[in-house]
């Protein structure tokens, strides 16, 4: 499937920002199955400074600057990408325990990789609750697959979507107590789970395809950035699963970049100076791009 | 007699270190070692009276300078000054190189560890550093990864905690390399000991430790990305209220560098500046002595202000060096040591030189069961935090305590090393009683300059007289020591003097100065003269309140107590005369308010805000400006108790803090360079005095008006009894005190001479280039001061106060008001004037704040 992504952020103040130093996580990145065409990230004003670097996990960082001062600044990625379906999976894997061996050993360049997502990281770590709630669905020899599945339809079951319960900062240990939250909660609650059994787990940010109610037109800028998870799997390597959909990551989601929780791949970081009040909206567009129509245009 | 050394055996007793330990001092045969004849020779001439006065001195002088591990904390157990020891820490020269080599090799090992950890990895890679290791370790931050550092340049100032064991034999106890604190601390003491033996030093062949600084100096300056001939350097600080200010500031001073705090940073197009009074000024290398994780709170997130946000990637664009290395700080855990065997024959393909106190990691499964089994003979540590924090001592823990700790470690092995204790080697400590035994551990330095480590010819010994086992910590309040490296023949004499080829360039600017240290200067300036405002008021109310007359007996007593009630001194109750008769008598109310901290204009809290601002300019203050200063906080304190402070205690209390700050101001006067911390100052102390003698003089214009006591009791505020004698030569009249007071422009106290020297000290601070005629503050204090040279009191003041004459009540009234109106412009454009001052030079940017946490989320 093909898209065309534009993840807008505006940010108004009252007063002049005299300052503004930010990095953004905002460039998908290629992966097996996703491919990137066409990336662009526009800014206005006009930054002072702009460079792209990469940082330790694979994912294209954009630094940026203004220290002319301005009211109104606004961060524009656009990217086309296109994701392949997901390949069918074997139904019998190996059971989760030998991979949480085989990290512990770390023989391979693939397991050394997938170790640093085993710990603690600022936003996931490891908790009683977590690993017990966790250990239900793992039970001595199950293959990791399915179980990893299970898990995933135990949280999206357990787990109630609101976006009220939680803010940026809420502790994962009040997000298992009071079982609710929003997508970046459940991401994170989830990973605490599975590396509280030991496994590899890490956090993926990107955009998830949605579609309009029956009969009516898809609403341009109503989509949102979204969070999922990925986990190590050993020969199987690294299973994308959902729990905000209860599925696993397909030709519907749209990588952007990953790292050990929210807090490494966050899409828009700044510090800034000045300002007095200060508004901020965001705008997502995921819009599909019809292969067919293109074909037609270019041919007329 | 020992008839090799000339020393009487008892020189040093009663001093007998236990058979277990190592002994610095005495051969095993109860010789004295050799390298310490000369020094015990010279030591036994002197006599013990003689010894008590230096002791006395060496420790008086460490006294005044503050050296103390936190000049300013409002908890007093983190001020306690150092006691140095009057003998210091002898060893043989050919002994300390061959500990040197040692600590050079540690050095470089970790540098090349760091390097690898922050690039290639291949030691994790090979398993030569263990990546559970890494990955757990908190301080592990992937924002450190490939910054551009030049090989093995890491860690250009490396820390490292030594003591011998009973066989003589050295291991390193700890290794510090996130802002080492020590060598400061290390140089003071030279200082002090070399004043206490000027003799014995030179006698006994010592090395010197000003070289080591100067290459020191070099190496750093090598570093700067910009090929210019003074690149700058600052030392970045954490801030006054953290243990090593003293020695942020001491070094920084020595070493000639701006002192900075992360306020004092801007990030402007991946260059890093200072803020300063003539605007931003680029700067090459820091030398950081915060902790790393709050360098850039763009990257890490951090709740405090002391890094600036961007430095990362202005470090990434090589615009800027930062040393020691941001990710240094991994190699202080102690986990690291149980590997360094193994990563010093992987990295250096040779074994350790100086080998590590036994350590094991529990990550480690064999060692983990080592642990479990001797827990009571080691001391446990969390596994990834500096040496010297939480320390656990197996045999001081009960049965079920050790189950708990066993219970622990095997649930996060990870978590945890064990360590050997070690029985430090014993040295004499004197006391005027008699010599006792103390147990040594030294911090030693080393510091990468031409391609090599090199170690400082000294270290900071710290000794205690208890054999347990030592806080690894400096700030655990142990003694201290020199030490002195002894060599055989005479030193090769390093001239500290520039060669001709160096000459400075002369100058007359110092450097930058950071706005903040601008702004505290200011207020300083303003403390200093409100204090001295206060203290004499008090003085003279005291005074009143103690003579043979009765409180209502004294007239005036209400003005003056109206002033004090204005300024905050005494609860504003006191200056309604119906409230009186229900308050505790003035007499005992007085002194406990001077003294009361809990509220913030009391004299004692202004005198506590001196000392707290001051040491937040340290580096722009002499050292004999800071004593005094020293002086003032020190000895403003009752001997009775706060509530129970006789008037007469109180009253030579305030004598004295009158004295002191008039010392203090004369020094400042007389010693400090006309450049613009001096003007800053100096604008506080003059804006605060003009706010004080309006203040004063809008008191006395409120009906009714002053009597000649009261304005008796002015002139004995102001100081100007004598003058006013002189001149006048008759009964007080409110027409010349107004004069003096107002208008004189001969008297350093009066309004006008307040604000003309306001006017000149405002024309030098630095222009804004697009300026056209006045600025704002110019024009502010040109306004008020013509308003006050055009005041005439011959003519416009009434000649008769007290009279029923129509035409002089109208007078009369008429000056009072037009004069009100003055005084209180005056005020409002003092207020203004500080305001338009701190908008163009001290604030350039308000607080910085976070996008990350308004976002809406996924």
């Amino acid at each position: 499937m093909n898209y065309r992504v534009t993840h807008t952020t505006t940010y108004k103040t009252t007063n002049r920002v005299s300052v503004c130093h930010n990095a953004a996580w905002l460039t998908p990145r290629d992966t097996g199955r996703q491919k990137v065409s066409n990336h662009e990230i526009t800014i206005k004003p006009a930054p002072s400074i702009y460079s792209v670097r990469e940082d330790v996990f694979g994912n294209h960082v954009t630094h940026f600057s203004l220290n002319e001062g301005y009211e109104q600044l606004e961060v524009k990625a656009t990217s086309q990408v296109s994701v392949a379906p997901l390949a069918p999976m074997p139904t019998d894997t190996t059971p989760w325990e030998s991979i949480v061996k085989r990290i512990q050993v770390h023989s391979t360049v693939a397991d050394l990789d997938a170790l640093q997502f085993k710990f603690d990281s600022p936003r996931s770590h490891y908790s009683l609750a977590a690993a017990d709630y966790a250990r239900e669905t793992f039970s001595q020899g199950r293959p990791v697959y399915e179980a990893v599945l299970e898990l995933t339809s135990r949280v999206n079951e357990d787990f109630t979507y609101d976006p009220k319960a939680t803010t940026v900062t809420t502790p994962i240990a009040e997000v298992l107590r009071k079982r609710r939250g929003v997508c970046q909660d459940f991401a994170h609650v989830q990973i605490a789970m599975l590396r509280s059994l030991g496994l590899a787990a890490r956090y993926v940010s990107g955009y998830v395809r949605t579609y309009p109610p029956a009969g009516k037109p898809r609403l341009v800028g109503a989509d949102a950035s979204h969070a999922w998870l990925s986990v190590y799997c050993g020969d199987l390597g690294w299973i994308d699963v959902d729990p905000t959909n209860d599925k696993r990551a397909g030709e519907e989601h749209i990588t952007l970049s990953w790292g050990r929780d929210y807090g490494d791949v966050t899409p828009l970081k700044g510090i800034y100076t000045g300002g007095g009040k200060h508004a901020l909206d965001v705008s997502v567009d995921v819009a599909p791009i019809e292969t067919d129509s293109e074909v037609i245009s270019v041919a007329s | 007699m020992d008839i090799e050394t000339d020393t009487p055996a008892s020189t040093f007793d009663p001093y007998m270190p236990p058979e277990t330990v190592h002994d610095e001092l005495r051969l095993s045969t109860g010789e004295i070692r050799p390298h310490w004849r000369t020094f015990a020779k010279g030591f036994a001439r002197e006599q013990q009276s003689e010894l008590a006065r230096r002791w006395e001195h060496a420790n008086q002088i460490v006294h005044e300078n503050g050296i103390t591990y936190n000049v300013f904390d409002e908890k007093p157990e983190n001020n306690h000054p150092w006691q140095i020891d009057l003998l210091p820490y002898l060893i043989a020269a050919e002994e300390w190189d061959r500990l040197s080599a040692g600590i050079a090799q540690r050095a470089k090992l970790l540098s090349l560890v760091l390097d690898d950890l922050y690039g290639p990895q291949q030691l994790l890679k090979s398993g030569d550093l263990p990546p559970e290791m890494v990955y757990a370790h908190p301080n592990y931050h992937h924002s450190f990864h490939k910054l551009p550092v030049g090989p093995e340049r890491r860690l250009m100032f490396f820390g490292c905690e030594v003591a011998r064991s009973p066989d003589g034999r050295w291991w390193a106890m700890a290794d510090r390399a996130e802002g080492p604190a020590g060598a400061g601390y290390a140089l003071e003491n030279r200082i002090v000991i070399s004043r206490t033996w000027p003799r014995l030093i030179h006698d006994c062949h010592i090395r010197r430790l000003a070289p080591f600084f100067m290459r020191w100096q070099q190496a750093l300056a090598e570093l700067s990305p910009r090929a210019t001939e003074n690149p700058r350097i600052v030392l970045l600080t954490a801030g006054s209220t953290q243990p090593f200010y003293f020695e942020d500031v001491y070094l920084a001073r020595y070493l000639g560098y701006t002192l900075v705090e992360g306020g004092d940073l801007a990030v402007r197009d991946n260059c890093v500046f200072i803020k300063t009074l003539d605007g931003l000024v680029q700067i090459d290398v820091i030398v950081s002595r915060v902790n790393e994780s709050d360098l850039d709170p763009l990257e890490i997130r951090s709740s405090n202000r002391n890094g600036a946000a961007g430095l990362l990637q202005a470090i990434r664009e090589g615009n800027v060096v930062v040393v020691n290395a941001p990710g240094s700080g991994f190699v202080e855990s102690p986990a690291i040591m149980a590997k360094l065997p193994q990563l010093c024959r992987t990295v250096l393909k040779t074994e350790l030189i100086l080998p590590s106190i036994a350590t094991w990691w529990c990550g480690d499964e064999s060692s983990q069961q080592y642990v479990l089994d001797n827990l009571a003979k080691l001391v446990i540590k969390p596994a990834f935090e500096p040496s010297g924090g939480t320390e656990i001592f197996g045999e001081h823990l009960s049965n079920s305590e050790q189950q708990e700790l066993a219970g622990k470690i095997r649930q996060a092995p990870a978590d945890y090393v064990a360590q050997e204790t070690i029985a430090r080697s014993a040295s004499p400590v004197w006391k005027s009683e008699g010599m006792q035994v103390g147990h040594a551990a030294l911090r030693t330095f080393a510091m990468r300059h031409a391609n090599h480590y090199e170690v400082m010819p000294g270290a900071l010994v710290r000794v205690a007289l208890s054999a347990d086992p030592m806080k690894l910590s400096i700030s655990a309040g142990d003694g201290s020591k020199d030490a002195w490296i002894v060599s055989e023949k005479p030193v090769e004499k390093v001239s500290l003097l520039p060669t001709a080829d160096d000459v400075p360039e002369l100058r007359r600017n110092s450097p930058q100065l950071p706005s903040r240290v601008a702004d505290n200067l200011f207020w300083l300036g303003r403390h200093l003269d409100r204090a001295e405002v206060s203290a004499r008021l008090l003085r003279v109310v005291i005074d009143r309140l103690s003579g043979e007359r009765d409180a209502d007996e004294v007239p005036e007593l209400p003005a003056l107590i109206h002033l004090l009630a204005e300024g905050g001194q005494i609860d504003p109750e006191y200056a309604i005369e119906d409230m009186q008769g229900s308050l505790p008598e003035i007499e005992q109310r007085l002194p406990a308010a001077i003294f009361d901290l809990t509220e913030p204009r009391s004299l004692r809290s202004i005198v506590n805000e001196i000392a707290r601002l001051a040491s937040t300019v340290r580096d722009r203050l002499s050292n004999d400006t800071w004593r005094a200063v020293n002086r003032i906080d020190e000895r403003f304190h009752p001997a009775s108790p706060q509530d129970k402070v006789p008037l007469d205690e109180a009253l030579s209390l305030l004598n004295q803090l009158v004295i002191d700050l008039a010392v203090c101001g004369g020094l400042i006067n007389d010693g400090m360079v006309r450049g613009p911390a001096w003007r800053f100052l100096t604008m506080g102390r003059r804006t605060e005095r003009a706010q004080l003698t309006s203040g004063l003089l809008l008191v006395l214009l409120q009906p009714p008006l002053p009597s000649s006591s009261v304005l008796d009791a002015v002139l004995d505020v102001m100081d100007l009894q004598m003058t006013y004698r002189a001149r006048y030569l008759a009964a007080i009249r409110p027409a010349p005190v107004f004069d003096l007071l107002l208008v004189d422009e001969s008297n350093p106290r009066s309004l006008l001479y307040q604000l003309s020297e306001l006017q000149s000290l405002i024309h030098l601070l630095p222009a804004d280039a697009q300026q056209i005629g006045l600025s704002d503050e110019q024009k502010i204090v040109s306004d008020v001061l013509h308003q006050l040279q055009m005041v005439d009191l011959s003519k416009d003041m009434p000649e008769n106060w007290n009279t029923t004459d129509v035409d002089s009540v109208n007078k009369g009234l008429e000056f009072e008001l037009n004069l009100v109106e003055l005084l209180q412009n005056q005020q409002d454009a003092m207020k203004e004037l500080t305001a338009a001052i701190s908008r163009k030079y001290l604030v350039h940017s308000g607080t910085p704040r976070r996008i990350q946490d308004e976002l809406t989320r996924p």
